[in-house]
């Protein structure tokens, strides 16, 4: 094995520049692992990333009682364990080596060297590892629809929630939560400047199934439930409480949600119009660089959410009801870079 | 906050989940996993024996003891066999004004009655709403309440919504009367004005069946200090998990998993309310949203 990464075989890599690609390969170190043995298991702490460069890996994921669920199989030029690159968390499957593997592997701590210090190449890569998780979100919210035999149906845009002001102490308590608890006061001051704040009394849709999220929405105060519901279960895919947002699936484009959010107790959120977010997911200043990391790591927890073994819940009568909702607004449907 | 354990279901030698357990009852009272701190104010135990001379009366052990060095609680566990079970682990704050003592000690369960209770949580401000929650109550029932614990109250009204608060109570009905208690809290603290996060994770149980709820008051609403709420935001919605055997023979539930593979074990989602009933073939666990 040469004594760097070839990280052109890697998709995930592609187009960052050679410098952070330099940058990013002095923190790798190679690793091999023999058929028969375990790359990692389900529920063990996040140890790094790994680049498959040779072999054959399977990921499974456990069940009660000795069962087992196989994912996929993977081969040269598949990356395994990406979510540990974006926050502290257990393996969501096991990874068994099928054929003797090997390649390089990134320690989530290297990368926090680099992701601190907001460097190019590191949140480029936060951000496309972020846009991985969102798409893998999108298909687990998709398949627990289908499961569920739950189609959305388009019906209406949740954007008639009343606007409040910013309370006094907001932007210090922001600062607590887990979104901007590592940025500036002045990168979350600029994040927050100009966001409307809106009221979601306790019951009220924030989002609607079968409609693109118009805006991401991070929750100041208060909690959004994001579920996909049918006529006799509701299937929990995430709990936002402060700091955490609801609406991610909309920056992959137009394409519909298959989940609902409803405030779950009365709610304070700040809204950024996917213009805005864009913006931000491309732009170069602190705030912004920050903000792709915290964005990413978001995605990062709700697809963790959605992934643990939560046990579906019979519907509470009353509780499907969803209020006449206005025609959603023309929404932007530029994707970033 | 405090740490819970129940069982129902084939008889099941107390040892293995409080003591021989890799992530044990016990070992939670001095290394909870899923929280940040847990200051230990006693323990308590109500284990229930099908196979007993008075199967509706369970055997009851207290200490405000530290369970990890009590040897009684070690030597019983090592010969009880329990159909049901509840065990409990109470976590107090920091402050002169906590009172540790016998009479503070979970489950619950008022000499005469059926049905018994544990809570692994705390109603922010009860202090202000306790005496309002005595138009609520049985006649008969606030005479009963020894200690100073919010989880007493909540026993008493969880009582109070039973047909016979003393009487036996098929599980539809403890499910009824414990979301009736907690809509009953929600008017309350509404009227106080009470806006702060309070979890009221509830096991309740007569020995034959059993309800438990993962549950928030104010979700995501904090106090702007360094109260124990305040840094519990940390640790975020308080945990219940349950396992079930693999043949549906009996059910766990419990604060975290007692074993640190997880795959056997299902996280129950906030706002719900399991019901576990026996039937013919064994134990079985449904899952209901909770919306009051």
């Amino acid at each position: 094995m040469s004594a760097r990464p070839d990280f052109s075989a890697f998709a995930l890599f592609a187009g960052l520049p050679p410098d952070e690609l330099e940058d990013l390969g002095r923190l790798m170190r190679p690793f091999a692992a023999p058929a028969g043995s375990v790359l990692f298991a389900e529920g063990a702490a996040g140890d790094g990333m790994y680049l498959l460069q040779a072999g054959t890996l399977e990921a499974v994921r456990p069940g009660p009682h000795g069962t087992a669920e196989s994912l996929a199989t993977l081969g040269p030029g598949a990356v395994v364990g990406e979510l540990s690159m974006l926050g502290p968390g257990t393996r969501t499957a096991t990874v068994n080596v099928l054929e003797d593997a090997s390649g390089w592997i990134l320690d989530p701590r290297a990368f926090d060297l680099l992701r601190l210090d907001l460097r190019p190449g590191s949140v480029a890569l936060a951000r496309r590892l972020g846009e991985l998780a969102a798409e893998r979100m999108r298909d687990r919210y998709e398949a627990i629809a289908a499961r569920m035999g739950v189609v959305p149906t388009p019906g209406g845009y949740a954007g008639a929630l009343p606007e409040v002001a910013e309370a006094p102490g907001e932007l210090a308590h922001l600062a607590t939560t887990l979104m901007f608890a590592r940025m500036s006061a002045e990168a979350v001051a600029e994040l927050a400047a100009g966001a409307r704040r809106l009221h979601a009394a306790r019951g009220a849709l924030v989002l609607t199934p079968g409609v693109r999220p118009p805006a991401l929405y991070v929750v100041v105060h208060g909690a959004v439930e994001v579920s996909v519901r049918g006529p006799a279960t509701v299937q929990r895919l995430r709990l936002a409480g402060p700091g955490r947002a609801v609406g991610h699936l909309g920056v992959l484009g137009t394409e519909p949600a298959v989940a609902e959010a409803r405030a779950r107790e009365r709610t304070v959120l700040l809204e950024l119009p996917w213009p805005r977010v864009y913006e931000l997911l491309e732009g170069a200043g602190e705030a912004a660089r920050a903000f792709v990391v915290a964005f990413s790591e978001d995605v990062v927890r709700a697809l963790r959410y959605a992934e643990r073994p939560v046990a579906a819940l019979r519907t509470a009568p009353g509780a499907a009801g969803l209020s006449p909702q206005p025609p959603a607004p023309a929404v932007a449907t530029r994707r970033p870079s | 906050m405090c740490r819970v354990w129940a069982h129902l279901g084939d008889p099941q030698l107390l040892d293995e989940p409080l003591f021989a357990a890799e992530n044990s009852l016990v070992a939670q009272s001095v290394s909870p996993a899923l929280m940040s701190l847990l200051n230990i104010g006693g323990f308590g135990l109500l284990a229930w024996d099908a196979a007993s001379a008075a199967p509706e009366e369970p055997y009851a052990y207290r200490t405000p003891g530290v369970p990890v060095f009590d040897r009684n609680l070690k030597a019983l566990a090592r010969k009880v066999h329990a159909t049901a079970a509840i065990a409990h682990v109470r976590g107090v704050v920091y402050d002169p004004a906590e009172r540790v003592g016998p009479q503070n000690l979970h489950p619950f369960r008022f000499a005469g009655a059926r049905v018994a209770l544990a809570q692994n949580g705390d109603l922010h401000g009860f202090a202000a709403m306790r005496f309002d929650l005595l138009e609520h109550l049985r006649p008969g029932l606030a005479d009963r309440i020894e200690g100073t614990t919010d989880t007493e109250w909540v026993y008493a009204l969880v009582l109070s919504q039973l047909d016979d608060p003393f009487g036996p109570a098929d599980v539809d009905e403890m499910a009824t009367a414990v979301e009736g208690a907690l809509d009953i809290l929600r008017d309350v603290r509404a009227r106080h004005g009470i806006e702060t996060q309070s979890p009221v994770n509830l096991v309740v149980s007569d020995g034959t069946s059993m309800v438990a709820t993962r549950f928030a008051f104010d979700y995501g609403w904090y106090p702007d200090d360094d109260s124990f709420f305040a840094g519990e935001r940390e640790f975020d919605f308080t945990t219940l998990w349950y396992r079930e055997a693999p043949g549906g023979e009996s059910v766990t539930i419990a604060s975290e998993p007692l074993s640190l593979d997880r795959a056997d074990w299902v996280e129950a989602p906030e706002y719900s309310l399991l019901v576990i009933r026996r039937h013919e073939g064994g134990v079985a666990v449904e899952s209901r949203e909770l919306v009051l």
